[in-house]
C-alpha cells in the first residue's frame, strides 16, 4: 500500500468516526475513489460484525458467575476462621505447654535434694514464693523446716554435699553439737559468729561426706530462740555456699567484730536481707556489721548493736540505731528524717541541710552543725547548749547558748548575747547592736552601732 | 472512571456479591462482543464470554486479580480464551449460521445481504494478524477508544491507529467488490 493511501486511510476512519458518510468523504477525495470505497464500506460494516448477547445468554453466565462465587465464600470462610484463631490458638497452645512444663518441673523440684539437678530450681521457686505470697512468716518457717529435712535426708545418704540451715543449739558437747536434732561436727576450722549458747538460733554452714555434717561456720543470729529469717538464695545453682566471713579464734569468747577488722559481707545484690543493698525491706537484724546501705529506698532498717552503719543514700527513714552502738558515723546526709541516736552515741555528724528533729539525748558530744533545727540538747551535753529553751542554735565553734541568734560565735558566749554580729571574746550581757568586734569585751558590754 | 473501577476492583476482592453483579453487567456485553468478533459460533461465543468471568472469580480467590485496570485484563483474560479455542477447535471456516438476525432498523434483504457480508468478513479475518484481529476486535467488538486499545495492547496510539488501518485494508482488499454494499 502506498504511503500516501496509508495516510488517506487514517484520514477517512477518523472521518468515519466523526459521523462523516461514506458518500461524504469518497467526495472530498475524488481521485481516490477507486481505492478508498472499499475500505471505506469494509469499515463501516465492522462495528455490525459484534453481536449482541441475549437476554437469557446474559442471566444464564450471571447465574453461573455468582453461584461460583457464592461456593468461593463458603471455602474461604472455612479457611479464614483458622487463620484468624491460629494467631491466637498458637502462642496459647504455647502458653499452656509452658505452664504444663512449669508445673511439672516445681512437682520435680520439691523432692530434690542438695546435689541434685532440680535443687537450684526448687530454691529458685521457693524464692519467688516469698516475694509474691502473703504470708511470709509462715513460708519462712516451711522454708526452714524443708531445708532441715533436706540435710537429715542428704545424711542418710551417701551424698557428698554443701548444705545449709537454720536451727536452735540444742546441746553443745566438745566438737559435736546437736542443732535442731542435727548433728553438726564443729571443730577448729568452724568459724563462728556470734554468742554461741544453748538456746540461740544458729544458721549452719557445711558439707556432708560420709554421714557427717562438718560445719564451715556457724552463724549466730539471734541469742534466744526466735527464728529469724534469712533466706539465702542459692548463688549458683547448684550446690556452692555463700562464703563467710573469717573469725578470729573459734575457741575464744564470743566478741564483737571489729567492723575495720572484718571484712564487708558478701553483697547479694537486690533483695537481700543482712548485708543490705538497694531495695532491702524489714532489716532487724543483731550484730550486723558493715551494713552498707549505700541504695536509695531503705525503709525501717533497725539494727541493734550495729557499728559502722552508714546511711548514705538519700530517703533513708526511720533509722533508729538502738543500744550500745560503737563508732557511729553517721552521716545523714540527703533527706534524712527523724534520726533519734540514743545513749552513747558519739560524733553524730548531721551536717547537711534539712535535717528535722535531731534529738539528741543523753551523753552527746560535738554535736550539730550546719542547719540545724529544733535541736533540742538536753543534759550533760559538753561543749554545747544547756538545757533551756533552745531555738535554732546554730553551734558553730561550741557554746552559741540561749537567743543566740548571731553568727561567728566565740566561746562563752552566754546569756543575753541577744542578736547583733558579736566580735570576738563577748561576754555576759552583751545587749543588741554590734560592736566593731574588738577584743577582750568584758562584762557589760553594751554595745552600740 | 478508572477509580470507579479500582473501587469496584476492591470490592470484588472480597467476593462481595453486589460489586460481583455490577462488574458482570458492566462488561459482560463489551466481552462478548470482542469474542463474537473473533468467533463466529454464538454458543461458543457465550461459553467463552462466561468463561472470562469465572476466569475472573478465580483470580480473585488466588490473589492474581489486576491490580490498576479491569477492562484490560478482562480483555486478556478474552483474548487468551480465544487464542486457547482455536487451539483447539482449530477452525478456519465460517461458522454455523446464527438464527438471529439483527435488525438494526434495516430491510430484511438488507438485512440479509448484511449478514452474509459479516459472514465473509469473519471469514477473512482469521487471515490478518493476531495484533490487527485483536485492534479491529477491541476498537469495534469491545468498542474501546484508540487510546485504551494502545494501553492495554501495550502500544503507541499511532501504531494502533495504523494497524486498524492496515486491518481494514486488507479485509477491503480480501472481499470482492460485488460484496461490498454501502
Amino acid at each position: 500500500m502506498k504511503l500516501i493511501q496509508e495516510e488517506l486511510f487514517l484520514v477517512c476512519l477518523e472521518a468515519l468516526e466523526n459521523g462523516e458518510s461514506v458518500e461524504q468523504i469518497l467526495n472530498r477525495y475524488p481521485d481516490f475513489v477507486d481505492e478508498l470505497r472499499p475500505f471505506l464500506v469494509t469499515a463501516v460494516q465492522l462495528p455490525q460484525l459484534a453481536h449482541q448477547p441475549t437476554l437469557a445468554a446474559q442471566q444464564t453466565s450471571q447465574q453461573r458467575f455468582l453461584q461460583q462465587a457464592a461456593e468461593l465464600r463458603k471455602s474461604a470462610k472455612s479457611r479464614s476462621a483458622w487463620h484468624r484463631l491460629r494467631p491466637v490458638l498458637a502462642p496459647l497452645a504455647s502458653l499452656v505447654m509452658l505452664l504444663l512444663v512449669s508445673v511439672s518441673l516445681i512437682t520435680a523440684s520439691n523432692a530434690a535434694l542438695p546435689g541434685d539437678a532440680l535443687y537450684g530450681t526448687k530454691r529458685l521457686f521457693e524464692s519467688f514464693r516469698l516475694t509474691r505470697t502473703g504470708d511470709v512468716e509462715v513460708l519462712q518457717q516451711q522454708t526452714q523446716n524443708e531445708r532441715r529435712r533436706e540435710v537429715d535426708a542428704v545424711l542418710q545418704s551417701d551424698r557428698n554435699v554443701w548444705v545449709e540451715f537454720e536451727g536452735t543449739i540444742e546441746t553443745m558437747q566438745g566438737e559435736m553439737w546437736l542443732v535442731s536434732g542435727i548433728a553438726v561436727q564443729v571443730d577448729s576450722f568452724t568459724r563462728i559468729k556470734g554468742d554461741r549458747q544453748v538456746g540461740a538460733w544458729v544458721r549452719v554452714n557445711g558439707r556432708v561426706h560420709d554421714g557427717i555434717l562438718r560445719a564451715l561456720s556457724v552463724t549466730v543470729l539471734t541469742a534466744d530462740q526466735s527464728p529469724t529469717f534469712t533466706p539465702t538464695v542459692p548463688a549458683a545453682m547448684g550446690t556452692a555456699l555463700p562464703t563467710e566471713t573469717a573469725v578470729p579464734s573459734p575457741t575464744a569468747t564470743t566478741e564483737p567484730v571489729s567492723p575495720t577488722a572484718t571484712p564487708l559481707p558478701k553483697d547479694n545484690g537486690d533483695d537481700d536481707n543482712t548485708n543490705n543493698n538497694d531495695d532491702d525491706n524489714s532489716n532487724n537484724d543483731v550484730d550486723d556489721n558493715g551494713n552498707d546501705n549505700s541504695g536509695d529506698d531503705d525503709i525501717v532498717n533497725d539494727n541493734n548493736d550495729d557499728n559502722s552503719n552508714d546511711n548514705s543514700g538519700d530517703d533513708d527513714n526511720i533509722n533508729d540505731n538502738d543500744g550500745d552502738d560503737n563508732d557511729n558515723a553517721n552521716d545523714n546526709s540527703g533527706d534524712d528524717n527523724v534520726n533519734d541516736n540514743d545513749d552513747g552515741d558519739n560524733t553524730n555528724d548531721n551536717s547537711d541541710d534539712d535535717d528535722d528533729s535531731n534529738d539528741n539525748d543523753g551523753d552527746d558530744n560535738s554535736n550539730n552543725s550546719g542547719d540545724d533545727n529544733a535541736n533540742g540538747n538536753d543534759d550533760d551535753d559538753n561543749a554545747n547548749d544547756d538545757s533551756g529553751s533552745d531555738n535554732s542554735n546554730d553551734n558553730d565553734d561550741a557554746n552559741d547558748n540561749d537567743d543566740n541568734s548571731g553568727s561567728g560565735s566565740n566561746e562563752n558566749d552566754n546569756d543575753n548575747d541577744i542578736s547583733g554580729s558579736d566580735g570576738s571574746g563577748d561576754n555576759d550581757n552583751d545587749n543588741g547592736g554590734y560592736s566593731s568586734g574588738g577584743d577582750g569585751d568584758n562584762n557589760n558590754d553594751n554595745d552600740d552601732i | 472512571m478508572v477509580q470507579e473501577e479500582l473501587i469496584l476492583l476492591n470490592r470484588a476482592r472480597s467476593l462481595e456479591q453486589d460489586a460481583l453483579v455490577e462488574i458482570h453487567e458492566q462488561y459482560y456485553t463489551p466481552i462478548y462482543r470482542y469474542i463474537s468478533f473473533r468467533v463466529s459460533d454464538s454458543q461458543s461465543v457465550e461459553d467463552l464470554t462466561s468463561e472470562v468471568f469465572l476466569r475472573l472469580l478465580n483470580a480473585l480467590r488466588d490473589h492474581n486479580a489486576p491490580q490498576n485496570t479491569l477492562r484490560g485484563w478482562l480483555y486478556g483474560v478474552a483474548s487468551n480464551i480465544v487464542k486457547e479455542y482455536y487451539r483447539q477447535k482449530k477452525r478456519a471456516n465460517l461458522a454455523a449460521l446464527d438464527e438471529s438476525i439483527p435488525s438494526n432498523g434495516r430491510s430484511l434483504h438488507q438485512q440479509l445481504e448484511s449478514k452474509l457480508l459479516g459472514e465473509k468478513l469473519l471469514t477473512v479475518m482469521k487471515d490478518l494478524t493476531e495484533d490487527q484481529q485483536n485492534v479491529l476486535a477491541l476498537r469495534f467488538g469491545f468498542e474501546m477508544p484508540i487510546k485504551e486499545v494502545a494501553a492495554v495492547m501495550g502500544k503507541s496510539e499511532g501504531s494502533v491507529k495504523m494497524l486498524q488501518a492496515r486491518a481494514v485494508a486488507s479485509l477491503s482488499n480480501r472481499i470482492p467488490a460485488g460484496a461490498m454494499a454501502a
